[in-house]
């Protein structure tokens, strides 16, 4: 028979125990953010947002993450700061879709994006209800018009993370050279298009030049204002994407607060 | 009898609901007419009734301009608007209600303004802008961006004949000049901030506009507090400010092309 300062004690250091198993730091390796996940049934879409600073990623947070169903967010200093080339995202990648498995959640879909992009998450879900989620399919959001790199987004049904899962060891080599290249591989299944609309133009709009006081002077000689490259994006935008932290502050408050207009007649010639 | 009710009723209710229309200025200079003035060609300036490029040399003839060759710094802008307002009222033989003054780094959301607009009738006088509180006693409304009712013109009009209330001189702030000049005829600006006190019409590049609230010179100067960061812009903006050529088609993107779901 204990004594009950024993089992006092004994109580005490099963506590303890459960707390540190609880403890975000054991689950990834590094840390969590402080975010609980609840259990949810029916869920569209669950956001894996890679944070490239506390800055970036807050803005996401106050404006479109805030539309997803729920949202985990990686911490910052696992981002390579330097210019991520094909294959770090690969790698990356890989971590963040092989983290899921870990979270209590049963999503419909589920999106693998960094934090500098603005999604128009409705559109986005309304595209994705076309689909089958029990089907074994996934997409690769890029700007194909964009002639800069930038990083993709990934958006996989819960049946195609499963099978990433089960084939994860065996077909996924990230000796690739792209990330178009590596899940095509690693699924054998090539993924659906959903960045184009019917006239072909992009339904992700990198942004290659950075809203910026005196813009101007970042073009010193032959200065364009880029009409041809905004023209070829779509109407219907999924998201804008290679965001500067002064794109995230104005993009919101001129997609979400401005009130837009629509196209009028040319205005005529004044006549003398 | 009741016919000719309804039909001077009908008459009435068209002269009422008929939309009001505006007269666009555009300020440019020779080194932006391939640059900004292209872009505000392209873009909003397509939403105004008509507009007129007022500028120092010619420019394309498919484009509706005049010019003072004479007139080309900044320090001759006073001289300037003065010809611009006098040659609109002399030589342009459409009547239009309003008539803006905007800059060529100014990007402009008409389909806002003539929501403004609505509420003020064109045959009264009105100055409407961004209003700052110095210079004169009831302050001016920043050059960038003006509206004037057509009554207003023609008092400006007016009043410049006079050079004791009105002196054509050399001066750059044409804004401070016309205020001054305007409450000789008791015409003053107008506060058009929305329901919420946010402007609707900036001086500042948008990501100034954000922490302008701290700015010592705006504190200072600023006819009415500015509203700290997104509360700074109005749900109806109707002008952004120091903003490039392609940050204005982007913008026009957004405002315009963009389905918003």
């Amino acid at each position: 028979m204990m004594e009950p300062k024993s089992i006092f004690l004994l109580g005490l250091l099963l506590f303890r125990v459960g707390k540190l198993m609880r403890n975000d730091k054991l689950a990834w390796s590094a840390e969590y953010e402080a975010k609980k996940f609840k259990f949810y049934h029916n869920t569209s879409l669950f956001l894996t947002l890679q944070s490239t600073g506390p800055e970036m990623t807050n803005l996401c947070k106050k404006s479109w993450c805030d539309k997803v169903d729920d949202y985990f967010v990686v911490p910052h200093h696992y981002v390579n700061w330097q210019k991520p080339t094909e294959q770090w995202l690969i790698h990356h990648f890989s971590k963040m879709i092989l983290h899921t498995r870990r979270l209590p959640q049963q999503a419909q879909w589920y999106m693998f994006a960094f934090d500098n992009n603005y999604f128009f998450v409705e559109r986005l879900i309304k595209e994705l209800s076309k689909f089958d989620s029990h089907l074994p399919i996934y997409t690769i959001l890029r700007d194909f018009h964009a002639d800069i790199q930038h990083k993709p987004v990934l958006i996989f049904s819960r049946s195609a993370l499963n099978t990433f899962y089960d084939l994860e060891e065996e077909n996924c080599s990230e000796n690739a050279e792209n990330v178009e290249e590596w899940l095509t591989t690693c699924m054998s299944i090539p993924p659906i298009t959903i960045s184009v609309d019917r006239s072909k133009k992009s339904r992700i709009f990198a942004i290659k030049r950075h809203f910026q006081v005196d813009e101007m002077k970042t073009m010193p000689n032959d200065y364009h204002d880029d009409k041809d490259y905004i023209h070829r994006h779509s109407s219907s935008l999924l998201s804008f994407t290679n965001l500067s932290l002064e794109d995230l502050k104005l993009l919101p408050i001129f997609v979400e607060k401005v009130q837009g207009g629509y196209k009028k007649k040319a205005a005529s010639k004044i006549l003398f | 009898m009741i016919s000719l009710l309804l039909v001077f009723l009908s008459q009435i209710s068209l002269i009422l609901g008929a939309p009001q229309t505006i007269l666009c200025l555009i300020h440019t200079a020779t080194p932006s007419h391939e640059t900004r003035a292209k872009t505000i060609l392209e873009t909003w300036v397509q939403h105004c009734d008509d507009f007129l490029f007022f500028t120092d040399s010619k420019m394309n003839d498919s484009i509706p301009h005049i010019y003072y060759p004479l007139l080309n710094s900044r320090d001759h802008s006073w001289e300037k608007i003065r010809r611009v307002f006098k040659y609109v009222r002399d030589k342009i033989t459409k009547k239009y209600d309003w008539y803006y003054r905007a800059d060529d780094d100014t990007y402009a959301l008409m389909h806002n303004m003539r929501t403004l607009l609505d509420n003020y009738s064109p045959t009264k006088h009105h100055y409407l802008g961004l209003q700052w509180n110095f210079f004169t006693p009831r302050g001016f409304n920043d050059g960038s961006s003006y509206i004037l009712s057509r009554p207003t013109m023609e008092a400006f009009n007016e009043v410049m004949l006079d050079p004791d209330r009105c002196p054509d001189h050399h001066r750059a702030e044409e804004d401070q000049e016309l205020a001054k000049c305007l409450a000789h005829m008791e015409i003053y600006p107008e506060d058009i901030r929305d329901e919420m006190g946010s402007e609707r019409i900036q001086h500042f590049h948008p990501l100034e506009q954000l922490t302008i609230y701290k700015d010592t010179f705006n504190r200072r100067l600023a006819y009415y507090p500015a509203m700290k960061e997104d509360e700074n812009f109005s749900d109806k903006m109707i002008s952004f400010h120091h903003v490039s050529p392609y940050e204005m088609r982007l913008m026009d993107y957004i405002f315009y092309r963009l389905d918003k779901p």
